[in-house]
């Protein structure tokens, strides 16, 4: 209990030496609790919100997605980097990468007091701030994930960077062309209609 | 034990804010029954069916009990001063019909100012609920009235011979199987059809003549089920003003009293959530259109039709 503490603390105030460490150790036990905290926590904050919202029925349906989605994010983010790691002439140790990947999801926590703070602001300003909050904590997650990288596969920073862009820049251009086709066919499917 | 004492610290304060968005969340709601006045927008799309429609995670569409639900939820928000009812239905079953007119006659009970707006068409049942509105908005090409009813009947008796289909029936009552396809109709069967017709006819007359403070014989005379544009109707007195969508929402909003430009709540609003989980009325719509012919428009034989069968 008291390393798992030690590691939390090191992930969030000396990232590369603690993101390092951890995929050298394969610190996998300790991934999974940093990665179940990390991801049922602000859960229950979202939850808060959607049953304020009139939408607690769909709270269940999106917390368990959001969930199922995370853990997916997980396995196949460490899978596809680890990939593109070796691709980019990085080698070290998938499990590793797996194990610090999990620590990353750890901003995800700080969204609470974040939220919290946006709620106590004017409903005008709350959008702003909460924004604000999704991009931070997404930054400080994918900066995360590129010290992962680097430090398991033993890659500079350009190249960790390169790694998390890649797969993203060949998801975003594999939705171009499937936009084109399926585009194209509901243009050609539709009638000629005159009236 | 430094780090885990910064560790415990952060812990506390993330308990503490999860502790009082909890707390906070409920609050911060916004207050609907607060703000000026406004118009809200309810939508009458396709056939005017009873049931639940689509129940999709975060919306519902189609069938009437949705669109009550939205009437019945503009009814409790005390700062909907106004509906427009936007109806864009060829018409649908007569129970249905009825139970969303009898809420849009408690949303006038409340002293809120209804108006119906027709878009493409607004026929027969589409017609019935713009006749409770206190005023009716139409376009130039609408196509509306359509007033009566009428149910559908195939008789496929010749059919089943020429294939070799005998179909027997155990029956309770002599008219348990009345309206079957595989005989013809009875002299006393038709007697009975016809008068639950006429009695459904005589209701939609006395809703028209009520609604739109006309004398009953002139209502009977304009409902022989023809169908008029909106400018026809205009001229007999089936709709007071030609105008789109927003000279309707501005004509509410003047009845209401609302000052200025008014703000719109829109109810049943496709939105990108509703298209992500589920078809909504317009793609419904769409279906129906792509649908070969005599596939649409297919009501339970047990439903009073008050729509023609194709347009």
């Amino acid at each position: 209990m008291g390393n798992f503490l030690e590691t939390l603390y090191d992930v969030l105030f000396s990232p590369r030496t603690a993101m390092k460490a951890i995929a050298v150790d394969r610190k996998l036990a300790q991934a999974f609790a940093a990665f179940f905290l990390s991801v049922t926590i602000p859960l229950w904050a979202m939850y808060f919100g959607l049953k304020a919202a009139g939408l607690q029925a769909a709270a269940y349906v999106i917390a368990m997605l959001q969930f199922a989605g995370s853990i997916c994010a997980w396995f196949a983010g460490a899978a596809i980097f680890g990939l593109t790691a070796e691709l980019f002439g990085g080698r070290g140790s998938a499990a590793g990468l797996f194990a610090a990947m999990g620590f990353a999801h750890l901003p995800r926590i700080f969204a609470i007091p974040l939220l919290l703070a946006a709620a106590l602001v004017p409903a005008g300003v709350r959008p702003l701030i909460m924004a604000g909050t999704a991009i931070i904590i997404m930054g400080w997650t994918i900066y995360l994930d590129i010290l992962a990288i680097k430090g398991a596969y033993g890659v500079s920073g350009a190249k960790a960077l390169l790694v998390v862009l890649f797969p993203i820049a060949a998801l975003v251009v594999l939705g171009i062309i499937v936009a084109v086709f399926i585009g194209a066919t509901v243009i050609s499917a539709l009638p000629l209609r005159i009236f | 034990m430094y780090k885990k004492s910064v560790i415990l610290v952060l812990t506390v304060l993330i308990a503490a804010s999860l502790a009082a968005i909890a707390f906070l969340a409920p609050r911060l709601k916004p207050d609907k029954h607060a703000g000026p006045g406004k118009v809200a927008v309810i939508y009458v799309e396709g056939l005017i069916i009873g049931g639940r429609g689509q129940t999709t995670l975060l919306s519902e569409s189609g069938g009437t009990d949705s669109l009550i639900r939205q009437i019945h939820e503009a009814r409790d928000d005390s700062s909907v001063k106004a509906v427009v009812l936007r109806i864009n239905s060829p018409g649908g079953s007569v129970p249905a019909t009825q139970e969303v007119g009898e809420e849009l006659v408690k949303l006038k009970n409340t002293g809120k100012v209804v108006v119906a707006s027709m878009g493409d068409i607004a026929a027969s049942g589409g017609y019935w609920l713009a006749a409770l509105c206190d005023k009716i908005y139409a376009n130039h090409g609408t196509l509306t009235g359509s007033i009566g009813v009428y149910m559908p009947y195939s008789n496929w008796e010749e059919l089943y011979k020429k294939i070799g289909v005998r179909q027997e029936k155990i029956k309770s009552g002599a008219h348990k199987d009345i309206l079957s396809p595989e005989r013809a109709m009875t002299a006393e069967e038709r007697a009975i059809i016809q008068a639950m017709v006429d009695d459904m006819y005589n209701q939609f007359i006395a809703v028209v003549a009520q609604g739109r403070k006309m004398d009953p014989l002139k209502v009977r005379q304009l409902a022989d089920g023809r169908i008029y544009t909106g400018n026809q109707a205009q001229q007999v007195g089936l709709v007071d003003s030609l105008g789109n969508m927003y000279d309707a929402i501005e004509e509410a909003a003047k009845l209401a009293g609302i000052p200025g430009k008014p703000e719109v709540k829109e109810y049943g609003r496709l939105s990108p959530w509703s298209m992500l989980f589920g078809p909504g009325d317009l793609l419904q719509l769409s279906l129906q259109k792509l649908l070969p012919p005599g596939q649409h428009g297919e009501l339970p034989l047990t439903a009073p039709l008050a729509m023609p069968e194709k347009w």
